[in-house]
């Protein structure tokens, strides 16, 4: 699929509105501050600001899906299995989820075989235990 | 002592050969695994070089750094991911390369260039060094704001897309660059209850999320390999890519110029200075259309100005011991581990110095040497199915995320801003201009308040440098907004 599929062309209506509340609710809070720390956020969230309102009043358009249904589907799913990635690594030690997340995605996902997926699992396995236990010494992958 | 005495003297050593060796491979590797680059592997090398001899320490701290820039430009090209954050703006044309089956070229070029340019880097360096110390005292605090907000506009005015969502994209990571503690000051800004944003929104995590995860996403809903087949052998599509800096060669030797130019600014670097050369190349040339599309000036233009920028960053290393970017920064650490006194006593080792001039040549084309034949291997990279590189791609990322500081929570804002990066793509924002605005955030912030509280708004405007740097913005952004107008209802030309 080409990035021109990606691109919403016609709309970043959506883009810009969350971008103008982000500046809008930063440039609030840096009120709260003293003048030595607003001031520079300050500036920012005024231009970005304006900069927002601008694209919304002369660009702005009702954003249009452009991504095929079954991609949006897979898309989202794969959101979500990137959350209970995020999520276990706080509770099972990171080299272990790693692998038993690549070995799910590459059976469920890209549907290989038993074989090619556990010889990739074994391949990645190898190469973060050396580059990255071994020799870059990150033994919190192991847990502890 | 003269230079091809030292020269031989250096390389006619085992261990300096074997340092040469050693150092461009791990600094391949580390340049090729998301979240690990030169700052990773320096400081894994720093302590070791505290047994060996000071010139196999240089030798082996610089092949190393060489080695991960070059490398970076490979993972850049191949699936569009940088290895290094120096790496970015090789994506812009690398990567459209790499989908047209033509990744042997870009790659050639991107080593070619990169060994050029670290060549051309270094013999301005050794012109410059009696003149460089009038440039770095003439930039003070307006210049140095001027000149990120130069870069900054740079950026919006090449990336794909409106302008003035790219500018949206770069004043956002200049926002997000306030977040946690206040430079200059103790304020902590926009925390919102969370102690981990104490220390504000981190680059690494960040440029992983926005690159690794959101390329691995991308990956994902392709059901196809990145590239068609490679037109023609891998070997000879990466000779004639080589070639291609020297075809172009006022674009080599302007990127280098540039490149040099800005290295030699203490604190800018590769990130800014890789950007500002691209737009160069992009505003001079005739022919505009191919930029962003796959313009091999355009990988000339990022990697032989990446490599200029650390000849540059050795001259305030080497002059006053100030280090210009982390790579010189973890550099003058192994001098200091070996005595050896940066600055202006350097002169009083001219071995040193030369050691560490010779060095950056070689490393240099020892690299390209060693990259063109391995790049072969990695091309085929590009043949299997996408959704398996982008699966293999996200783990490699989270990784990288996780060991930069051995921190979960490092790696759910990578996945964080993955998925923001995502809907950035499909929403037409810059991730480049985000990036580049966080990276560059704070050194802006520092700059600004600095200029107010020691010669006020007006300082921007009264000292000559600065307003000249002020009028080449203001250039840049009406330009870029011009030339959006005018595309505006057709195709934009240049692409992230």
């Amino acid at each position: 699929m080409e990035r021109a599929l990606l691109v919403n062309k016609a709309g970043t209506f959506a883009g810009d509105l969350c971008f103008l509340v982000f500046f809008l609710v930063i440039g609030v809070y840096a009120l709260s501050y003293e003048a030595s720390a607003a001031t520079w956020p300050l500036v920012l969230c005024v231009l970005g600001a304006g900069m927002c309102i601008y694209s919304l009043i002369v660009k702005g358009s009702p954003p249009k899906d452009v991504l095929s249904r079954s991609a949006d589907l897979r898309i989202r799913r794969f959101i979500l299995w990137l959350i209970i990635l995020g999520v276990s690594m706080y509770v099972v030690p990171p080299f272990a989820v790693i692998l038993v997340w690549l070995l799910a995605m590459l059976k469920l996902e890209s549907r290989l075989n038993w074989r090619s997926a556990i010889g990739v699992t074994v391949g990645m396995g190898v190469l973060v235990y050396v580059v990255f236990i071994y020799f870059f010494g990150a033994s919190m992958l192991l847990g502890g | 002592m003269n230079f091809v005495a030292v020269f031989w003297h250096l390389f006619a050593h085992g261990a300096n050969i074997v340092a040469l060796a050693a150092g461009a491979g791990l600094g391949m590797v580390f340049g090729v695994l998301p979240g690990l680059g030169s700052a990773q592997v320096l400081a894994l090398l720093l302590p070791i070089t505290y047994g060996l001899d000071s010139n196999t320490a240089v030798i082996l701290m610089l092949s190393a750094a060489v080695g991960t820039v070059f490398a970076g430009s490979v993972t850049s090209i191949l699936i569009g991911v940088p290895g290094t954050p120096i790496n970015i703006a090789t994506i812009i044309d690398g990567y459209p390369l790499a989908k047209q089956g033509k990744a042997g070229i870009a790659i050639g070029a991107a080593g070619a260039s990169s060994a050029i340019g670290g060549i051309i880097g270094i013999i301005i360096l050794i012109a410059i060094l009696p003149l460089s110390k009038v440039l770095i005292m003439s930039m003070s605090y307006p210049e140095l704001f001027m000149m990120i907000a130069l870069g900054i506009a740079c950026i919006t005015s090449i990336s794909e897309g409106s302008r003035t969502r790219n500018l949206i994209s770069g004043i956002l990571g200049l926002t997000l660059a306030t977040f946690g503690f206040e430079p200059m000051g103790s304020a902590l800004r926009f925390t919102f209850g969370i102690p981990y944003l104490w220390d504000g929104i981190k680059i690494i995590p960040t440029v992983i999320g926005l690159f690794g995860i959101t390329e691995g996403l991308n990956l994902i809903i392709h059901d196809a390999p990145i590239s068609s087949p490679p037109k023609g052998s891998s070997l000879s599509q990466i000779l004639r890519g080589a070639c291609e800096p020297f075809k172009h060669w006022g674009t080599t030797l302007r990127s280098a110029i540039v490149g040099t130019g800005i290295g030699i600014i203490p604190g800018i670097g590769a990130s800014l200075s890789q950007f500002v050369a691209y737009t160069m190349t992009v505003q001079v040339s005739k022919d505009k259309s191919r930029f962003g599309q796959g313009d091999i000036r355009g990988v000339i233009s990022a990697e032989t100005t990446n490599n200029a920028t650390q000849g540059g960053a050795l001259i305030p290393l080497l002059l006053f011991g100030i280090p210009g970017d982390l790579i010189t920064a973890l550099l003058l650490g192994a001098l200091m581990l070996h005595d050896i006194p940066a600055g202006l006593n350097i002169v009083t080792r001219p071995d040193l110095l030369l050691s560490i001039i010779s060095t950056e040549v070689i490393a240099n084309i020892f690299v390209v040497c060693i990259g063109f034949v391995l790049a072969g291997y990695l091309i085929k990279l590009t043949a299997i199915r996408s959704d398996i590189i982008g699966i293999v791609v996200i783990c490699l990322s989270v990784l990288g995320a996780f060991v930069y500081q051995q921190d979960v929570r490092d790696v759910i804002l990578a996945i964080i801003l993955g998925i923001v990066g995502f809907f950035m793509i499909r929403l037409d924002f810059s991730r480049i201009s985000l990036a580049i605005g966080l990276i560059l955030g704070s050194m802006a912030e520092m700059n600004f308040k600095q200029t107010l509280l020691t010669g006020g708004i007006g300082a921007f405007f009264t000292r000559p440098i600065s307003l000249v740097l002020f009028v080449l913005m203001i250039f840049v952004l009406v330009y870029g907004f011009r030339a959006h107008k005018k595309d505006f209802h057709g195709e934009s030309s240049l692409g992230e």
